[in-house]
């Protein structure tokens, strides 16, 4: 389905050229700018923003400040990358990560018997192979990624909460290794450095592999995609495999912030994940969005929400601000047009 | 006769204002004059043939009188009154309605609800029984008062469908009715269902103009006919002035078989070439079919031949094209290639076997537009262009630079969006993207230039040349005879899903072409002139 939304919007006409001429007229504001455009718009107006009020703000414009701001974002950065991955291949988006990184972290401490590396593959592999079903079913079949991933996402819940008995999992006796990502290196949290380094990998892949491209291409048009003999069905399946691993990714990550794992470990972080990648101007539709971009916007909400808590706004403030944010950016994608409208 | 018509109200109590009377329509579309001074007039109760090759302006009339376009010149009178059709809703609001070759109704809805769909008048509590009864005396206008309202939609045939579409319309007080080739899709015993439907709406009073191909129909049909050629009026007859003969030779117009002839020449010294290929080199195409659109279609292809399919819409020759480009899965495709069957089903099978497909709709279904040409010349080739999976940006770009070259793609960055580019220039991308001498077998190109201007278009004509000196075979379908008489080698006529004959390009000419696609030769007629 994800590809039949946008076929009608781009009707060619006939000889006359009349439905060109018509086209004019829906031009986008923002005509005739590259597609990054709006990201850049949108990470540069809520950046602004920060710098005005944060100015205002005693305590914000900090080293120190800046360091806590990256290790809160660095969670759902990493679910925010996954994000991006299935955006921009065109099938919408996945509600299931945040699941899927909790069941990680609940197989991850209990494996750390068999040793840190081992417990790593295990945990990782999980979320891999989750995440290769739910691909399989949007590639193969065309299923409704909405569907699918709520189903897959009530089943990894549902299933962890069966097999833990609806307890917290807890590292074995005295293992402390997990905590690895805790640490500071130079100054900063592993955390940290794992988020930028995530990004750093999937930037390459989306702008230098032919997968990144192909999923890039897909995601713009999927009848053309197939049309020109693109593998279709296993692009899409990548897309999620690359979701998966930084759900994983971001599973170890939460464990080792909680020293313990349950099933609903991750919270909201799926939405917020969404928004970052959102903010960052990726579009649900396809083929619209970088890597680049969704971590700058995973540091805009986390600085936005960090800015809000030091002015002491309560959480419903909070809240309001994020959505906010979201909604300039979503507007921002809106009205730089989807470019398949032009045709000048 | 249109002087008489310019005063605005003119006496309602003459028996013979026209229902509509459009004078002097002149319209451009950047660089192209689209008409010229064109004038139309209906009379109540009249059906109304409108004829003309693609690009003689049917489309953009259609579209003035709908309200979907505006005229640069010209003044339209419907029911006497002097109007102005800013939008689609106005010309609806005024009482003319358009059917479409794609329906806007609604399978799963009943009859009734289809008639309703999106009624003003439409109040919050219906009455149910008082509706029915409604809508019962609208289909009766179209001869179909027998079907209940309650039926659902998907249950009835697509002429009947066809029906209740017009009766919706009917609903809404539609005065004329256009249809733009509306058989297009039916079988010949379903457009007679809806030929009698016409025939009964028209004796109400109300009007039908008919846009079509198929020349057979509008002379069978229709009580005048106009023809259009180059945005220009040709004539405007009687039907009982005219005959198909003569009717064929005002679309084509005088010079339309003199300039093919010089075409001929150009074609003549290229069309021995295809037979000293050896047999173990050509492309069996032992039978496609994909009912109901294409009931059969076979053909031996040698290396370097160009087959022009012929046919105007609905011929099966879009079908053909899909099919073995593995874009159609439920087709029945049996292709042998160097002695080996294919197996056709999607369409890398085809790629890999050196298969190209180019759709007629570039923007749906072929370019990327939000990508840059760049990706777009290279993107669907970067196996070749690509090492353990990275991507080798330099040797890609070089390619893309020398494939935008001999496309002739002028004036553009490689690296700006696709849909930045003009028409002509994106569908040469898009054939560009298919060229490749080591690898391609057999081009299909499903209306090659369609929207395409004439400068790109010999363009699109001397890549397609091109690729055939190199020994690639090509099929491609036009609807357009010029274009066929200028590139094929070998011409197929097509119609309605069969095929009529098989031509070497120097048999025919426009008039003869143009008379096997629209139908007075066929194989299941009796052969009448021309």
């Amino acid at each position: 389905m994800a590809s039949r939304s946008d076929a009608p919007a781009l009707a060619a006409d006939d000889v006359t050229g009349a439905g060109m001429h018509a086209a004019e007229h829906r031009r986008p504001l923002l005509r005739g700018g590259p597609a990054y455009l709006p990201g850049v718009l949108a990470v540069t107006v809520g950046l602004t923003i920060l710098l005005v009020f944060g100015a205002i703000t005693p305590g914000f414009l900090t080293v120190a400040n800046g360091k806590a701001i990256l290790l809160s974002a660095s969670i759902v950065g990493v679910l925010a990358i996954g994000e991006t991955f299935v955006m921009i291949s065109g099938s919408l988006f996945s509600l299931s990560i945040a699941q899927i990184a909790a069941a990680t972290a609940m197989i991850y401490l209990p494996a750390l018997r068999y040793g840190i590396g081992a417990a790593i593959l295990i945990a990782l592999a999980l979320a891999v192979a989750l995440n290769a079903v739910q691909g399989s079913m949007i590639g193969w079949w065309r299923a409704n990624p909405i569907i699918v991933t709520i189903a897959i996402g009530s089943l990894t819940e549902g299933g962890a909460m069966v097999i833990s008995g609806n307890r917290n999992i807890y590292p074995p006796e005295g293992n402390t290794k997990f905590m690895f990502i805790l640490k500071n290196v130079g100054g900063i949290s592993v955390s940290t450095y794992l988020f930028l380094f995530v990004g750093l990998v999937a930037a390459i892949v989306m702008s230098r592999t032919r997968f990144g491209m192909q999923l890039y291409m897909m995601g713009d048009n999927r009848r053309a995609a197939r049309a020109a003999g693109l593998p279709v069905a296993n692009l899409t399946i990548g897309a999620f495999v690359a979701a998966g691993l930084c759900a994983g990714v971001a599973g170890l990550m939460l464990a080792a912030i909680s020293g313990q794992a349950q099933s609903s470990l991750a919270g909201n972080s799926t939405y917020d994940a969404i928004a970052a990648a959102l903010v960052g101007g990726s579009a649900v539709t396809g083929g619209r969005g970088s890597i680049g971009r969704t971590v700058l916007g995973a540091i805009v909400i986390a600085a936005v929400t960090d800015l809000a808590l030091q002015r002491g706004y309560n959480e419903g403030a909070q809240l309001v601000v994020k959505g906010v944010l979201v909604f300039v950016a979503v507007l921002l994608v809106r009205f730089a047009g989807r470019s398949g409208t032009r045709t000048a | 006769m249109s002087d008489g018509l310019t005063e605005g109200q003119v006496a309602p109590a003459e028996g013979d204002v026209p229902l509509l009377a459009a004078r002097d329509l002149w319209k451009a579309f950047g660089a192209t004059q689209a008409l010229r001074g064109v004038s139309l007039t209906i009379a109540p109760g009249e059906i109304h043939g409108l004829c003309g090759q693609n690009g003689a302006g049917k489309s953009t009339l259609v579209k003035i009188l709908t309200g979907l376009v505006r005229p640069d010149q010209g003044a339209i009178s419907f029911q006497g009154r002097e109007v102005r059709f800013a939008r689609p809703a106005d010309a609806q609001a005024a009482g003319i309605a358009v059917v479409d070759q794609e329906l806007s109704v609604v399978p799963a809805l009943t009859v009734a609800e289809n008639v309703r769909l999106g009624a003003q008048d439409t109040p919050f509590f219906v009455r149910k029984r008082k509706a029915d009864a409604n809508v019962t005396a609208i289909l009766e206008r179209v001869g179909i008062g027998d079907i209940r309202p309650d039926t659902r939609l998907e249950t009835l045939s697509m002429p009947l469908r066809q029906l209740v579409e017009i009766a919706r319309l009917l609903d809404r007080n539609a005065q004329l009715l256009i249809l733009d080739e509306p058989t297009a899709s039916l079988s010949r015993g379903d457009s007679l269902i809806v030929f009698a439907a016409l025939r009964e709406l028209v004796s109400r009073g109300h009007s039908v103009l008919y846009v079509s191909h198929r020349l057979d129909e509008v002379l069978d049909l229709c009580d005048k006919i106009t023809v259009l050629r180059d945005g220009q009026l040709v004539a405007m007859h009687e039907i009982a002035e005219i005959n198909h003969q003569k009717l064929v030779r005002l679309i084509v117009g005088e010079d339309g078989t003199r300039a093919m002839a010089e075409g001929a020449a150009n074609a003549a010294h290229r069309s021995n070439r295809a037979t000293h290929a050896g047999h173990e080199r050509e492309i069996v195409i032992e039978r496609v079919s994909l009912p109901p659109a294409l009931t059969s279609f076979s053909y031996r292809i040698q290396p370097g031949e160009v087959v022009g399919l012929a046919g105007q819409v609905g011929s099966g020759a879009t079908e053909i094209l899909r099919s073995l480009g593995g874009l159609e899965p439920d087709a029945l495709v049996d292709v042998t290639c160097d002695g080996k069957a294919l197996r056709l089903r999607k369409p890398a099978d085809a790629i890999a076997a050196g298969i190209y497909f180019v759709s007629n709709d570039r923007q749906t279904e072929g370019l990327f537009l939000s990508r840059s040409i760049e990706t777009n010349l290279v993107g669907t080739r970067l196996r070749l262009l690509s090492k353990l999976g990275f991507v080798r940006t330099g040797k890609a770009r070089r390619l893309a630079a020398s494939l935008a070259e001999r496309v002739v793609v002028r004036g553009a960055r490689l690296s700006a969006d696709a849909a930045d580019l003009s028409g002509g220039n994106q569908q040469k991308v898009f054939i560009g993207r298919t060229l490749d001498a080591s690898r391609n077998r057999l081009l299909l190109l499903d209306e090659p230039t369609r929207g395409v201007d004439v400068g790109g278009r010999a363009e699109i004509h001397n890549l397609i040349r091109n690729a055939c000196a190199e020994g690639t075979s090509v099929v491609f379908s036009s609807g357009e005879s010029d274009e066929v008489l200028a590139l094929a080698d070998t011409i197929i006529t097509l119609k309605a899903g069969e095929v009529v004959a098989v031509h070497a390009r120097a048999e025919m000419t426009e008039e003869s072409l143009l008379a096997e696609t629209t139908g007075t030769v066929g194989p299941a007629e009796v052969s009448v002139g021309v």
